[in-house]
């Protein structure tokens, strides 16, 4: 039995028979592989080398048998909320295995490598090799041994002397793609490491037995936990974007990590994907400590973890550890058996608590490891346990790559699906948002509230409070429902409460004195603005990190070599981002009167002296600066909207060179917030309606549209200006000296009179080039020129 | 109009250092009447006050950038800074190795680190 948890579906095997099913699905529907005899002993699903098979074919299933190992195809439909269906797809792909009984198979995601151990009395890594089309020398699949011994080591290992031979071989691998780095976990908690140099390539660099791993850590500290009794039993890698030098954690069977890294031994000319050649301990961490384990939610069994006595590295709290798991950024799963029948585990389940790691409560101190943990009853005994989101990394480098904070509204949160004999679970990470909008529902009273309040305050900080408590007053708390989904709070209690939290735990402008005494510069510039405003930015920030830095649209080519423009941000995630400032804008312009700093002028009388007074500006200045760039952005996500409702391929080939280079360039930073932004986005508006007065469309609607959902791009005299260029190629298609097209010339002229100051020289010369050489001169094309050269900057410069 | 500063207490002097002579001719930094100081101008670019040609040339760069900012240039500032700040989260090397028994935190119901979604 099994998880294939990325495409939300199970398996399980009967004799020579597999079965996949979907567990998230009320009555899923049977997917079958019985097309061999033999009784199957593993089941792996892993991603293929790109272009061996039809791109549909997104993943391969690797069945051994006790006689053969089959690669069969797997393509999967997905939607916005998951995987619909999956379809398996024969691939005539297989590679006799007979004499071996294969328990471990892992692939490599980058790769498509796909490697196997003899689970029976070998520790020996294979490799099956597969390609499009056979070749001279070569099967379409095949299979390759990499550890290639001695004849005599392997006819020493098979002579006994009597004694009874206990066969070391593999029970665990894992890749990391990162540093091309394969790992084995022998049956005698021997680590290896092979550096995967080339493609063809398997080379052991490094191994460690756990007798030198239990020496390393003697070191460093010593526990009873390590002693000869404690065994390996998890490997999991670190990869190198979450950690330049941690590579591997291990967990015994005493419930300890142990941290190890490893390192090429020499400084220059050594990166992440060079082989590594030696590896040490660089850190152990202990059980949670011996404590009441008692409280215990009455819906979901959760049994929370107190933390009590001060020596802690003799804890038993995880003795008889099965298996454990570690995800980034540090989220670990632990399952122990409590009972010698072991038929019903008990999960630990710790994760960092970002929020404390990021602010030490004693700086001299520095960053510390802090965790949050819980027990779980499991109710059955654990047989798989899978990812189901894609896996955690808050930035593509170590630093800044565990900051869960500053991803709780920008990525969905992780997921973890664990099967037992008795169903699958699926156990998800809560947001520190989730946790504030909890603490205020359980509380217990005004007085619990503020007392939760304050601790919040001490542990998280005010700013974080603030930038916690707003997005919860705007609705970004959830929580799991009792049909099991995953729904936003709009408890009105809690809102109000985060609300009320939001303003009163805000803080206040501070004036630093001694820069203004120091560089006489005005006051204003040396308020700190209140931690409040650091909630709003933090918000603000978390909302719009994804899209701040990227650019708006990309360039690619069709087949045949035409221009394709695509956005290169989904339309869907704008809109979220969107909707969700939008909800911000209306909160602060509702409770404007109880925020210091948006209360307008009369907040001012209710400052005592003039430090009161400067610093309420600064803060003024601060927080109104934040409230027009939140308009900013929501008008500008509506122009991206717009633009990407017309064909922007043509939109963008009608731009002149330097033009369609600049709009190449622009971020949406660039379109929110510089100057050159907004007139690059005119530049489009304009472009977009050109296109529909030349394919003869409604320009008035276009140009409607455009006003009404981002003005400042397209403003009402824009919209008349449209509206008489379209009048008089009406009027020049109807021809000149006919009556509609002379009235069309009449009604263009009254219109371009009416806008006559917002002309541009541009507009003026092309629509007097119109009339000039349609004949329409009665002296009003000349008032239009005159009135328009009195109006605008062209009679200003002479 | 000036504000009473609460003084700074005095360090004790180090041997061979001597106190500053305060300086009573120093024009007071909040010189503006407040009735010219409101909301309304507030978002405007703030005029300096006039400084002789030597004071000028020892004042910092970033000031008169300060000043010239307008509210979005000025708030899209302060979101870089953030995502900046952001940015800086340490890295696991930093803190996984600082103590060998672990810091748990007491964790009340509140507080978990997960939830169970669904059983099937």
């Amino acid at each position: 039995m099994g998880l294939f948890a990325e495409l939300n579906h199970a398996w399980i095997t009967i004799d020579n028979q597999l079965y996949l099913w979907d567990y998230t699905h009320p009555n899923p529907e049977l997917i079958g592989f019985e097309e061999q005899p033999n009784t199957i002993t593993a089941v792996k699903l892993v991603v293929p080398r790109p272009k061996v098979f039809v791109d549909s074919i997104s993943h391969l299933l690797v069945v051994a048998t006790i006689s053969d190992i089959y690669l069969i195809g797997v393509s999967c439909q997905r939607g916005p909320e998951g995987v619909h269906s999956v379809a398996l797809y024969q691939t005539r792909m297989h590679v006799s295995i007979k004499g071996m009984k294969v328990s471990c198979i892992e692939g490599s995601a980058k790769t498509g490598r796909i490697f196997f151990g003899d689970g029976r009395d070998s520790d020996d890594i294979y490799e099956i090799t597969y390609q499009q089309e056979e070749k001279w020398f070569a099967n379409r699949c095949a299979k390759i041994n990499h550890v290639s011994k001695p004849l005599t080591s392997t006819l020493l290992s098979t002579i006994s002397f009597g004694q009874k031979i206990v066969h070391e071989h593999v029970v665990q691998m894992a890749i990391d793609d990162t540093r091309n780095l394969l790992y084995t976990l022998s049956s005698s908690s021997t680590i290896r490491v092979f550096h995967m140099k080339t493609a063809n390539t398997l080379d052991c660099v490094i191994t460690r037995p756990l007798s030198s791993i239990k020496t390393m850590i003697g070191h460093m500290v010593r526990s009873e936990l390590l002693g000869p009794n404690a065994t390996l039993v998890s490997i999991d890698p670190i990869s190198a974007t979450e950690s330049a030098r941690l590579n591997l954690m291990a967990t015994t069977s005493t419930g300890c990590r142990i941290f190890l890294s490893a390192t090429s031994g020499t400084y220059y000319f050594s990166d992440s994907s060079s082989a590594p050649t030696s590896m040490q301990v660089h850190h152990v961490k202990f059980p949670p400590p011996e404590g009441h384990a008692s409280s215990q939610s009455p819906s979901s069994q959760l049994t929370t973890y107190q933390a009590a006595p001060p020596i802690a590295t003799n804890s038993k709290m995880l003795m008889m550890t099965r298996k454990a798991n570690r995800y980034a950024p540090g989220y670990f799963f632990c399952f122990v058996q409590r009972t010698q029948a072991g038929d019903n585990d008990l999960l630990f389940m710790s994760a960092p608590d970002s929020g404390r790691i990021a602010r030490p409560q004693e700086p001299a101190q520095g960053f510390r490891y802090m965790e949050l943990g819980h027990w779980l009853q499991l109710g059955g005994q654990m047989e798989d346990i899978g990812l189901v989101t894609p896996p955690f990394a808050a930035a593509p480098s170590p630093m800044g790559f565990g900051n869960e904070l500053a991803v709780q509204f920008d990525q969905p949160g992780s997921e973890i699906a664990i099967l037992t004999n008795t169903g699958v679970q699926t156990i998800r990470r809560r947001r520190l948002v989730d946790m504030f909008a909890s603490a205020i529902r359980y509380g217990g009273g005004e007085e619990g509230l503020e007392a939760e309040l304050r601790k919040f305050v001490r542990l998280y900080g005010r700013g974080e409070t603030s930038a916690t408590a707003l997005a919860v007053a705007c609705g970004q708390g959830s929580d799991v429902t009792p049909d099991a989904r995953v729904a936003k709070i709009t408890d009105h209690d809690i809102l109000e409460y985060a609300r009320k939290a939001f303003i009163e735990f805000g803080g206040k402008a501070q004036l630093n004195e001694n820069s203004v005494v120091d560089n006489s510069a005005s006051a204003i510039d040396n308020v700190r603005p209140s931690p409040r405003h650091e909630g709003i930015a933090l918000y603000i920030s978390r909302l719009v990190r994804s899209i701040w830095k990227s650019p708006i649209l990309k360039e690619g080519s069709t087949p045949i070599g035409g221009l394709t423009v695509a956005p290169a941000v989904q339309l869907l995630k704008l809109q979220s981002i969107q909707r969700d400032l939008t909800h911000l804008q209306e909160f602060l312009d509702a409770n404007k009167s109880f925020i210091d700093g948006l209360a307008g002028p009369e907040a001012l009388g209710r400052a005592a002296t003039k430090q009161d007074e400067v610093e309420l500006q600064g803060e003024n200045r601060a927080l109104t600066s934040l409230v027009q760039l939140i308009g900013s952005v929501i008008e500008g996500i509506s122009f991206v909207l717009v633009l990407f409702d017309e064909r922007v391929d043509e939109i963008v080939l009608s731009l002149s060179d330097t033009s369609r280079q600049r709009v190449r360039e622009l971020t949406f930073e660039g379109l929110f917030c510089s100057p050159n932004g907004k007139e690059l986005a005119k530049e489009l508006v304009k472009a977009i309606v050109n296109r529909n007065i030349a394919k003869g469309s409604n320009v008035e609607t276009i140009a409607e549209a455009l006003r009404r959902r981002c003005g400042s791009f397209c403003s009402s005299e824009d919209v008349v200006i449209f509206k008489a260029q379209e009048q008089l190629k009406k009027a020049s298609e109807a021809g000149a000296n006919t009556e509609s097209g002379r009235m069309l010339l009449n009604e263009s002229l009254k219109l371009f009179e009416k806008v006559a100051a917002s002309l541009s020289m541009e507009h003026l010369e092309w629509a007097v080039k119109q009339y000039v050489s349609m004949a329409f001169y009665a002296g009003k094309s000349i008032s239009l020129l005159i009135i328009g050269c009195f109006s605008n900057d062209f009679y200003r410069s002479y | 109009m000036s504000f009473a500063v609460p003084a700074t207490p005095q360090r004790p002097t180090p041997p061979g250092a001597f106190i500053n002579t305060p300086a009573p001719s120093r024009p007071p930094v909040f010189r503006a009447p407040s009735t010219t100081t409101s909301f309304q101008n507030v978002g405007q670019q703030q005029t300096q006050p006039s400084l002789a040609p030597t004071q000028q040339v020892a004042l910092p760069a970033t000031t008169s950038t300060a000043q010239t900012l307008t509210p979005i240039e000025r708030a899209a500032r302060t979101i870089n800074e953030t995502l900046t700040q952001e940015t800086r989260y340490p890295d696991l090397d930093t803190y996984v190795g600082r103590e060998h028994h672990p810091k748990f935190r007491p964790s009340h119901l509140e507080y978990l680190p997960f939830c169970r979604r669904y059983i099937l």
